[in-house]
């Protein structure tokens, strides 16, 4: 038997047992599926989510995905056809997106990468998602991708009609890509250099508390090092700390005494060091494809699970769904993996056997092959 | 079908209206409040007044028709309007505020895009004007006229970035963003009201309404006397460019560019690189652009030359690739062999090769 026939059977076997959560509005949504790739078919539509089961239960993909977006003829060729009618917004976080020490293959994970990826949606939600765009909590559905991230989705009604150039400027606010320092209100009027306060909003704000807490610090190395300025004007900033500090505070830049010019470089510098981590594309994409939340990945035989806390959750163990009956595998590389809290050690050309949501992994990730 | 007056006008049994008659009747306006509305005439205070006007399109003063479709015309030409605005005389006041509903009456019959979009930017060129100079208090008021939501002078950061032009100083990154809401300033209510009001022009002047016979001959006159200016560009005009065998990217650009929409930066620069890099005349190229509402020759051929590398620094521009493509937003309903490559020019490339061996 061919490893994909294995997973797929394991997959068909787990979705005849469970049902897979229509997501609101399915019949104005597109769906995808895919055996050989991640979209084989795509344009399909179900009425409800009893014929979206129906047809994983009958068709066994690997994948299986829907539109972001919302339309009148969602089964409508070419696209235009479609008759795009508005779009949930939607955030992908993953783990290429960001540097980390690892030194495992690309398309495989740690707890060191997937910590990051954690972190980085945290981040997002936090500072971001909620105090900026103004988003409570219950409005963000987030799941994970069933392989090396996390998506948020905002399903809520009044963010449908965002337009595609829209969702590229939420993109550049998160990225803080095309951030201008004149424009968040860095001006030199006479010889004095005046700017954003401490409680100014959006970007402005956001820089203004990071330098405040920069320049509270006695290290003059770390000031030197953070605002991009020479050692001895660190050294005289802190001399002066009250007195600029204060003025900082309320927006007389000009008595920290450095010019304008290096200022903005600080502010670009802080900029790019608190901005976001995002696949760009996912957000900007209006007919874009995401994975059906709560079904399975089969790159790793993982669901694409809700969920309710993510401080607490466990991307090793929660995904975990399919069952753990022995099957025996045969090795195609020497390499260990954690999954439900257990380490599994492959060999290459070695057999071992494995319960099969493990087997499934393996197998996904080319670690391991079925025996015929 | 509904009729226009009920819809629009908002009048359940039109009268004839004759201003002579009326302007002796209706004492209780202004000069000063007439004249705010000769400068707004979608404000709501004007909507009150057209409504007690009451006027039946049947049966139009001869005089308002004629100002209206000047209104269109001075739009369309010369991209902004210049009413009476200082006139003593209440009668030429009625007969200027009568002459924007009427206008887009007869703009709409033509059923063109191209004198539909250019309309809609010149009454968008006009209200920017007036407000600019009017104080904050009016700026207020025409920005909840023209349906902006706003509270505090905020709005909320979907309807900021659906209306707000695409310049530096107003992306969101450089906005006041607090909790989903974006407080403008002068600077960019204005902008905001101006590309709402266009957009509800245009929305406007695509809906189709019973309207007398008499405004149908306008909308002739009217098409016939702006067709010599119009650059009707065909397939034929793009030289020895094959436009069959461009990316639908492309294709939507150049629909978009023919069609006097107001493109914005990066579009109009994918459009000038991508036809630039296949070697297209450059004066073929600029009768693209021809269309645009705010076109000029002199810019437009150096702004070509420019990215061509005949100007500047020499360096030679080539539209993004793909991926950039989709990021800007503007790579639209690939097809088949959109998958199979990552360039729009490969794409073309490719076309033209299969296009060869075809014939073979
Ligand atoms: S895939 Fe590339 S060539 Fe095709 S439409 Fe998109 S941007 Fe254009
Ligand atoms: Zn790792």
């Amino acid at each position: 038997m061919q490893s994909i026939d294995f997973i797929r059977r394991a997959l068909t076997e787990w979705y005849q047992k469970h049902t897979v959560k229509a997501p609101p509005q399915i019949e104005r949504r597109e769906f995808g599926a895919g055996v050989d790739k991640k979209i084989d078919f795509r344009h399909l539509k179900f009425r409800d989510e009893q014929s979206l089961n129906m047809y994983i239960r009958t068709s066994s993909p690997l994948y299986i995905s829907y539109s972001a977006a919302y339309y009148e003829f969602p089964d409508g060729r070419p696209m235009e056809k479609k008759n795009w009618l508005g779009a949930d917004l939607v955030f992908d976080l993953d783990a290429d997106e960001y540097e980390t020490p690892c030194t495992h293959p690309n398309d495989l994970v740690c707890e060191i990468c997937m910590d990051r990826v954690k972190q980085e949606a945290i981040k997002l939600i936090e500072e971001y998602l909620i105090p900026d765009f103004g988003f409570n909590k219950n409005d963000l559905y987030i799941v994970f991708s069933g392989n090396r991230g996390y998506h948020i989705h905002i399903r809520n009604e009044e963010v449908h009609p965002l337009s595609q150039n829209g969702r590229k400027e939420v993109v550049d606010y998160l990225t803080a890509n095309g951030l201008e320092p004149q424009y968040l209100g860095l001006v030199e009027m006479g010889k004095r250099i005046y700017g954003p306060k401490l409680d100014s909003k959006g970007w402005a704000g956001k820089i203004v508390s990071e330098i405040y807490s920069i320049l509270s610090s006695d290290d003059k190395k770390f000031i030197a090092k953070q605002l991009g300025i020479p050692s001895k004007t660190a050294e005289r900033i802190i001399n002066e700390k009250d007195f600029i500090l204060e003025g900082i505070k309320h927006g007389e830049w000009y008595r920290a005494g450095i010019p304008k010019k290096t200022w903005e470089k600080a502010f670009k510098i802080i900029a790019m060091k608190k901005a976001a981590g995002i696949d760009k594309n996912v957000t900007i994409d209006v007919s874009r494809l995401m994975r059906v939340p709560t079904s399975i990945h089969g790159s790793t035989g993982l669901q694409a699970a809700e969920i309710k806390n993510i401080d607490t959750f466990d991307v090793f163990k929660d995904p975990v769904v399919l069952p753990d009956d022995p099957v025996t595998v045969v090795g195609i590389k020497n390499i260990d993996f954690v999954l439900a809290d257990q380490t599994f050690e492959i060999k290459n050309n070695l057999k071992i056997e494995l319960p099969k949501y493990a087997a499934v992994y393996a197998c996904g990730k080319d670690m391991a092959k079925v025996i015929e | 079908m509904k009729s226009y007056s009920q819809e629009y006008l908002g009048n359940p049994q039109p009268n004839s209206v004759l201003l002579d008659e009326v302007h002796n009747i209706i004492p209780m306006w202004s000069r000063e409040e007439l004249q705010f509305c000769v400068k707004y005439p979608y404000s709501s205070r004007t909507k009150e007044i057209v409504r007690w006007l009451n006027f039946d399109l049947e049966s139009l003063d001869p005089q308002v028709l004629e100002r209206a479709l000047q209104r269109a015309k001075e739009g369309i030409e010369i991209g902004v309007i210049n009413p009476e605005v200082a006139s003593r005389s209440q009668k030429i006041l009625l007969v200027e505020i009568l002459s924007y509903p009427v206008a887009k009456i007869i703009v709409s019959l033509t059923k063109d895009n191209y004198l539909i979009n250019r309309y809609a930017h010149a009454e968008a060129n006009t209200a920017r004007r007036f407000l600019y100079r009017d104080d904050n208090g009016v700026v207020d008021g025409i920005a909840t006229d023209v349906g902006i939501n706003m509270h505090n002078r905020s709005v909320f950061f979907v309807d900021y970035l659906n209306n707000i032009p695409l310049q530096e100083q107003f992306k969101l990154v450089n906005a006041p963003l607090d909790k989903g809401r974006v407080t403008l300033t002068r600077e960019s209510e204005i902008e905001m009201i101006a590309e709402v009001l266009r957009n509800n022009i245009i929305r406007d002047l695509k809906k189709r309404y019973d309207i007398p016979s008499i405004y149908s001959t306008y909308a002739k006159e009217l098409k016939q006397g702006v067709s010599a200016e119009k650059a009707v560009i065909s397939d034929e005009d793009l030289g020895p460019v094959d436009a069959s065998l461009f990316p639908p990217c492309i294709k939507a650009l150049l629909s978009r560019a023919r069609a006097g929409e107001n493109m914005a930066h990066q579009p109009r620069f994918v459009l000038a690189t991508f036809l630039t890099s296949i070697n297209m005349p450059i004066d073929q190229i600029i009768s693209v652009f021809r269309n645009m509402p705010n076109f000029n020759e002199k810019k437009t051929r150096y702004y070509i030359e420019y990215s061509a590398g005949k100007r500047g620094s020499g360096v030679k521009y080539s539209p993004p690739a793909c991926e950039k493509m989709k990021y800007y937003g503007l790579c639209v309903n690939p097809d088949a062999l959109c998958s199979k490559v990552k360039h729009p020019l490969s794409y073309y490339a490719a076309k033209k090769k299969g296009k060869r061996y075809a014939k073979h």
